[in-house]
């Protein structure tokens, strides 16, 4: 190298050496990035291969199972159906039913006394000696966007205490989720002995 | 000057003897260069969509595996399934009809005594599943109350009521009713499908049953004979 003709290598050796490294070191650096890629490509005809490998299982499970759901698709289609609307219909008495079921003894009992059916129990509830007195329920009105009001009236001097502990009963008040007295109303004469109550609140929700 | 421009000139001399020795690598740092390029662009983006078909592929099996296991797991026999369906599409028919509403009513009315005496019909949306009606009967209480125990299902129809109003001097109870209908989706897809969880089947089984002697009365003509768009 230091004998190439017509250069004066003497003087300029440094530079000389300095360059051959350089390309020294382009030389090196091509070989090992040739073979890195020559690694890279094994890997990437590796991985490709085990790639498609996988997704031709995947594809072959996929269909397997496509054919298992969908050769019972019109069974499934109504299965589904039904599913949908039970939630559905499910949905539409929680949010739009004002519940009636809960407190229908409740009303149901006083409409029977009204009634003059007799009422057969060992141990009566609140409700049902209320019923052995003379106590009436007015008036009801239940709505589920504003609060159920709910009157009951008495004509009977003995009965007020019995009215008043109904409306404190536990068994009464775990009905509702709030309750207030909105209205008492007392005219207690020798010819007119009426006490009126007029409570308000909104019922447990289920 | 001189000296300088011949002293680059033995440099370039120099420098071009090792670039022509080199050549080969050089084209081959080139080539190198320019296939990692390739290699990034095309085959990382192969190789990440075929990743992602994959992970596709792995989910919709999963959903799929769900959906067998749980048809698997549902014990109902088609005669069970096509009476439920029945069931469910007499309670949410697939079209609002208020022949079929008035039909329930009588139903209803033959049923408790609670005569309806009058209905006030509050027109519904073009696409509305909701068809409100206010009622007020004649009844004695315990007819009102049968009314009040057998209006969600007896009817053959699912009715809800957001208003009650009962006057023990006055006995002409109003109720406010909601009827509901809901329009089939024409197309189920398989992996979108939603199968009915044991307390569903439950749930529709318990009112199956309350009402079965209804239900066996109530043909599926009676809802949907064909209807007119215009009157004439």
């Amino acid at each position: 190298m230091l004998y190439r003709k017509g250069i004066n290598f003497t003087k300029n050796i440094e530079k000389y050496e300095k360059k051959e490294k350089i390309f020294w070191y382009l030389r090196t650096t091509a070989v090992l990035i040739t073979i890195g890629i020559l690694i890279l490509i094994g890997n990437i005809i590796y991985t490709n291969l085990r790639l498609n490998i996988q997704l031709k299982n995947l594809a072959e499970e996929k269909d397997r199972l496509f054919k298992l759901v969908v050769q019972n698709s019109a069974r499934n289609k109504k299965l589904s159906e039904i599913a949908v609307k039970i939630k559905l219909m499910r949905k539409y008495l929680k949010e739009n039913d004002a519940q009636f079921g809960k407190y229908y003894n409740l009303l149901s009992n006083f409409i029977e006394f009204d009634k003059d059916i007799p009422i057969a129990t060992d141990e009566p509830t609140a409700t049902e000696s209320a019923l052995t007195q003379n106590i009436r329920l007015d008036k009801m009105n239940i709505n589920i966007e504003k609060k159920t009001s709910i009157s009951f009236r008495t004509s009977n001097r003995d009965t007020y205490k019995t009215l008043l502990d109904l409306i404190e009963n536990k068994e009464f008040l775990e009905l509702f989720k709030d309750l207030q007295l909105s209205s008492i109303s007392l005219e207690d004469t020798e010819e007119v002995q009426e006490l009126k109550l007029n409570i308000e609140g909104k019922f447990k929700p289920e | 000057m001189e000296k300088k421009i011949k002293k680059s000139n033995l440099i370039d001399r120099y420098t071009m003897s090792l670039i022509k020795e080199n050549l080969i690598y050089l084209v081959l740092l080139i080539i190198n260069i320019i296939f990692l390029l390739v290699v990034n662009i095309v085959f990382k983006e192969n190789i990440l969509t075929k990743k992602q078909q994959i992970e596709d592929f792995e989910s919709e099996i999963k959903t799929y595996r769900a959906i067998k296991s749980q048809i698997d797991s549902l014990d109902i026999s088609t005669q069970k399934i096509d009476e439920y369906y029945q069931l469910v599409n007499l309670f949410l028919p697939e079209q609002q009809n208020i022949f079929s509403i008035i039909a329930a009513l009588e139903r209803l009315s033959e049923q408790t005594g609670f005569r309806i005496i009058s209905y006030n019909i509050v027109p519904p949306n073009e696409n509305s599943e909701e068809f409100v009606i206010k009622i007020s009967g004649e009844s004695s209480p315990q007819q009102f109350l049968e009314f009040l125990r057998k209006y969600t299902f007896d009817s053959g129809r699912l009715i809800t009521a957001k208003q009650i109003e009962y006057l023990a001097e006055n006995t002409n109870p109003a109720i406010e009713l909601t009827f509901y209908s809901k329009k089939q989706d024409s197309k189920i897809d398989p992996i979108q499908i939603t199968l009915p969880s044991q307390e569903d089947i439950e749930y529709i089984e318990n009112i199956a049953s309350k009402i079965r002697f209804v239900f066996e009365d109530i043909s599926e003509e009676d809802y949907f004979y064909p209807t007119k768009d215009k009157l004439f």
